[in-house]
């Protein structure tokens, strides 16, 4: 029973509520202020935006909706990128979530010669950025013809070890009976896993989704260096090849400003959405002592 | 709630797919007309370039009905673009036909084997037309790799209204004695910098050292920067920081957003630039149509030089591409013609490096012309004055190394840090040949 | 049944048998490893001696050794990376968990509403995020920080980009901008797994909110804690586009921003010198397994298998 302690606390309380609220809030106001830079920016005339810069100010006489015009109307390629983008993150997170549960699986309901040295190895490719394996992984990429594509984007990091690493932490809580008995049941592994497990994996593959699907949307070094036509380009690429572009085309910048908010908005409705399921799946997977 | 919020969200994902397929279709316009179009995929980091040379390709079309051609553009910000194309280079596939290649990034491609068409034959029919000074810059082994798009020689932009303000004539500044002497006067009548010195990029430098005949490289691409001109040239400068007639530019660089700001404000009064900088002037900075003036750089007493090229952008034809042919003999036509060098005139305020157009009085004094228009004075009539004492700079293969170290450490040392001049330039030196390939 | 139906069928089962099933899972990972990790380390140990160039490479043994042993430029990256990752470490375990502890508590009110929010800066690329800190942190009177200082703190125009530290605090500060909402999530979802009785007992002892915190909670999510620690120096060490970001591509002033991967990628593709970077690369390489074990080795969470 939990009573004597929150007994003792009721009248100091209201005060501590009003206490956190206003300090949340404050906090929040700050964390929302680049947010509504961009915001605030994207309504702005693009030619001031030299020399004002981005600030916080509500200029009603020089805001307009021009940039969304040019951004839904005129002759570039930002929907485009958003559909790469979008087609991308699907399908690599799908499949990263589906063939990184299929290795967890093996790792965690089986024992096998060496499969303490994997797992090791699992954590060393757990501890190395990717960006310090970039260059060497390019050049290979080279080698082995996958550049210019989608696929060589996805191959290397759909048996993601960090995915991997919080599954098997995961599965650690299903117990090894379920499995034992669906082979007494006479399925063979591979449906165990299929129909039984993978199933019940469900709040991980939640929590996962959303890191490895934020991860892909905002990749940008990787598919930077790997694609090479235009016409494949992700969001990011697209993105930034407007930011530093010379001379003045200032269409760039009203493309950018707008085009930033549309990068941004469906993924914050997507969040507040699938938040609930994200947070449960990280608190029944992860981190176990 | 919940409902209405998967509702909306499959909607704008659905709608954004849609317009995405509207989108692409509308950019990859199928050309189902003519078997005999030839495209040809472009990169540039400017828009510009790529109007400009969309532009030429409609003239080419014309004048060759059965070789005409399509440009297809893709662009990325100056540093990406560059890193992709020497990682499509060493990739030996993904690369263009046609690339823009900025001179700070050339020395990268001039190394090891070179990927680029030799365009010397190519460059043969306009020879006696052409500065060929300023295509040295882009040849190796005297064979010529890329065509650039103007000479980019480096002129004094001057605005007579701050300057009269401060009872300046631009006009008598000849030396860089009488530069000083300006510089002086103007801090004391307004209080404000006349000009300012650049921290990255600084092509303060490469200008007087031009002037006085010194590279940054021996002819044999090693570092070469403590030498007495060095010293000396930055040495001036340094005194006229230190003395308080001038400033550091915002950003460090008068060609960023931030320092372009600056010239649109009208906070600098005086700037050494090379001739393209003219197109900023027309788009950042309306209001001040008609007050810049456009002077030869002042001149050291022993000067052996008046200018230099600073700057440009030569563009390449990629070697063994399908149509590596058609597409140098296009470009060659683009850059170096009379035509071409109209168009880049008239669109981009880029001095030719066909002289023909310097002749060509109807486009050197027409009044229509909208740099012609804004400046106060013509910048072919300083063309000429200077045409004859053009410097070139080489790049070679460790100059993007010793630029990058020179714009990231060298000048901060010297104006943010105050260090002393002959001891930066010592060290930047050791660096640099320590550093060298 | 027919020979080979018989062979077939032989095959299937000894593939889909408890014996050969494991393999058969793994392998992906297997594959992976040897193909994504392995051979470019060992590649990239080759071009460490070699003077990288399109079309051909050269041997030249020790020579890039010597040149990144000589240069002024990688100890800098190397302290940038190394101050960046400590400065982030020490601003983002502590307070995100002090953060969590709040939210959590009984007296607060829209808990989740308040996450929410706090993460939102995860889903924006990095991309558009450095672009608006690069122009929010502008070295002019009337960018937003500045004016911000100016008005509130009575400042000078601080110089953001050029300076040592202004530089750092602008990194850490985009850092902490984007991930304290995710260590915030890590933390809350770690409380949970706090047994109230625990604060029952600590309350019987007449501790106070502060020894609460310090003796119950902290040591409680202690698994949480060195997670969220790992992945904090991972990041640090490698953080690169972030600053590639907000110096747009260009080399700051006095490499202010200059981290250990940028220096990797600056030497290997700005300045075309594959070779170099290769062994730079590799240091990069041998100072993060360093720094890792070390760290996991010391908080005692290295041992752990992955099953039963």
């Amino acid at each position: 029973m939990i009573s004597s302690y929150t007994k003792k606390h009721v009248g100091q309380k209201k005060t501590y509520t009003i206490l956190l609220l206003v300090f949340f809030a404050m906090f929040c106001v700050v964390v929302l202020v680049p947010f509504a830079t961009i915001l605030l920016t994207s309504f702005k005339q693009t030619n001031r935006l030299l020399t004002d810069g981005f600030n916080l100010k509500v200029e009603k006489n020089i805001m307009s909706w021009d940039s969304y015009v040019y951004l839904f109307t005129g002759k570039h390629s930002f929907f485009l990128w958003y559909r790469n983008s979008v087609y991308l993150t699907v399908v690599q997170t799908l499949l990263t979530l589906f063939i990184s549960a299929w290795v967890s699986f093996g790792f965690s309901f089986y024992r096998f010669k060496g499969k303490d040295i994997l797992y090791a190895c699992v954590l060393i490719v757990m501890m190395i950025p990717f960006e310090i394996m970039m260059l060497p992984l390019f050049m290979e990429a080279i080698n082995l013809k996958m550049t210019n594509s989608y696929f060589g984007i996805m191959i290397p990091y759909l048996a993601n070890a960090t995915v991997i690493f919080f599954f098997c932490q995961y599965l650690q809580g299903i117990p090894v009976e379920l499995v034992e008995a669906g082979r007494i049941d006479g399925c063979n592994e591979y449906s165990i896993f299929l129909c039984l497990v993978f199933p019940l994996m469900k709040p991980a593959l939640a929590a996962m989704s959303i890191l490895v699907g934020v991860n892909t949307w905002n990749n940008y070094l990787w598919p930077l260096l790997v694609l090479g036509d235009s016409h494949k380009f992700t969001l990011p690429i697209g993105l930034s090849s407007l930011i530093a572009m010379q001379g003045s085309n200032l269409n760039s910048y009203k493309i950018l400003m707008a085009g930033s908010v549309m990068t941004v908005l469906p993924i914050l409705l997507l969040f507040c959405f699938a938040q609930k399921y994200f947070i449960e799946g990280l608190s029944t997977g992860s981190v176990k002592g | 709630m919940k409902r209405l919020l998967s509702v909306f969200l499959v909607s704008v994902l659905i709608l954004s797919l849609v317009t995405a397929q509207g989108t692409s279709e509308r950019t990859s316009e199928k050309d189902t007309s003519q078997s005999t179009v030839t495209t040809l995929s472009v990169w540039s980091f400017v828009q510009a370039h790529m109007d400009a040379y969309k532009k030429l390709s409609a003239v080419w079309n014309e004048d060759h009905p059965d070789e005409q051609i399509k440009l297809v553009d893709t662009y990325y910000d100056w540093a990406s673009m560059h890193d992709k194309l020497y990682s499509c280079l060493l990739a030996g596939e993904g690369a263009p036909d046609l690339c823009d290649v900025e001179i700070g990034k050339w020395p990268n491609f001039m190394q090891g084997e070179i990927k680029f068409l030799d365009l010397t034959d190519y460059v043969l029919p306009y020879k006696d037309q052409i500065v060929n000074t300023r295509m040295q810059v882009y040849q190796k082994n005297g064979k010529q790799y890329g065509v650039p798009s103007h000479i980019g020689a480096t002129v004094m932009y001057y605005n007579i209204d701050l300057l009269q303000k401060a009872g300046i004539d631009y006009r008598n500044i000849k030396t860089w004695d009488d530069f000083a002497n300006a510089c002086r006067i103007y801090k004391a009548k307004t209080g404000k910098y006349m000009t300012y010195i650049e921290t990255y990029g600084a092509y303060e430098f490469s200008y007087m050292m031009a002037e006085l005949g010194h590279d940054i490289i021996t002819a044999d691409g090693r570092p070469d920067l403590y030498n007495a001109d060095a010293v000396r040239v930055c040495k001036l400068w340094k005194s006229w920081y230190d003395e308080g007639i001038i400033g550091t530019i915002p950003t460090g660089n008068a060609d960023t957003d931030a320092g372009k700001a600056a010239v649109a404000s009208g906070e600098i009064a005086a700037l050494g630039y090379p001739l393209w900088y003219m197109g900023r002037f027309t788009d950042v900075a309306p209001d001040l149509a008609g007050k810049i003036a456009i002077a030869p750089l002042p001149v050291f007493k022993d000067a052996t030089y008046k200018s230099v090229g600073l700057g440009g952008t030569g563009t390449v034809v990629i070697a063994n591409g399908p149509h590596a042919d058609l597409a140098a003999r296009f470009i060659t036509w683009a850059k170096l013609s009379e035509t071409g060098g109209i168009t880049l005139w008239q669109d981009l305020g880029y001095d030719p490096i066909n002289t023909k157009v310097w002749t060509n009085l109807t486009v050197t004094k027409d009044p229509g012309n909208k740099f012609l228009k804004y400046f106060a004075t013509n910048p072919f009539d300083v063309l000429s004055e200077i045409k004859d004492g053009i410097f070139a700079c080489k790049t070679m293969q460790n100059s993007a190394t010793i630029n990058d170290y020179l714009s990231s450490t060298t000048w901060n040392r010297m104006y943010i840090n105050g260090e002393d001049v002959e001891k930066v330039l010592k060290e930047t030196q050791t660096e640099m040949e320590t550093q060298a390939k | 049944m027919s020979m080979k139906r018989k062979t077939l069928k032989k095959r299937w089962e000894t593939f889909s048998s408890a014996k050969v099933a494991p393999y058969v899972f793994v392998l992906p990972f297997l594959l992976t490893f040897v193909i994504f990790f392995i051979y470019p380390i060992i590649s990239s140990v080759m071009t460490s001696f070699q003077n990288v160039q399109l079309g051909a490479s050269k041997w030249v043994g020790l020579a890039n050794y010597k040149r990144l042993a000589a240069s002024s430029e990688f100890p800098t990256a190397i302290r940038n990376s190394l101050l960046y990752t400590v400065i982030t470490i020490a601003l983002m375990i502590p307070f995100p968990l002090l953060f969590a502890v709040m939210l959590n508590s009984k007296s607060m009110r829209g808990g989740t509403f308040f996450r929410a929010v706090l993460f939102m800066p995860i889903l924006c690329s990095v991309v558009v995020a450095g672009m608006t800190f690069r122009f929010m942190f502008n070295e002019t009177d009337s960018a937003l920080v500045n004016e911000f200082f100016m008005k509130v703190f009575g400042t000078r125009r601080i110089m953001w980009k050029s300076r040592q530290w202004p530089a750092m605090a602008m990194m850490v500060s985009l850092c902490c901008w984007r991930w304290t909402g995710m260590n915030i999530v890590y933390f809350m979802s770690g409380l949970r797994s706090v047994p109230v009785e625990l604060y029952e007992a600590a309350d019987i002892d007449g501790a106070s909110a502060a020894q609460r915190f310090w003796n119950v909670t902290v040591p409680s999510v202690k698994p949480t804690t060195i997670y969220v620690l790992t992945i904090s120096i991972y990041g640090g060490l490698s953080m690169y586009t972030e600053s590639r970001m907000l110096w747009d591509a260009k080399s700051s002033p006095m490499n202010v921003g200059l981290t250990i991967v940028g220096f990797v990628y600056q030497k290997g593709i700005s300045q075309a010198d594959y070779g170099f970077a290769s062994c730079a690369g590799l240091c990069l390489l041998l100072v993060t397994l360093v720094v890792n074990f070390i760290q996991l080795r010391g908080t005692g969470a290295i041992g752990k298998g992955g099953a039963k």
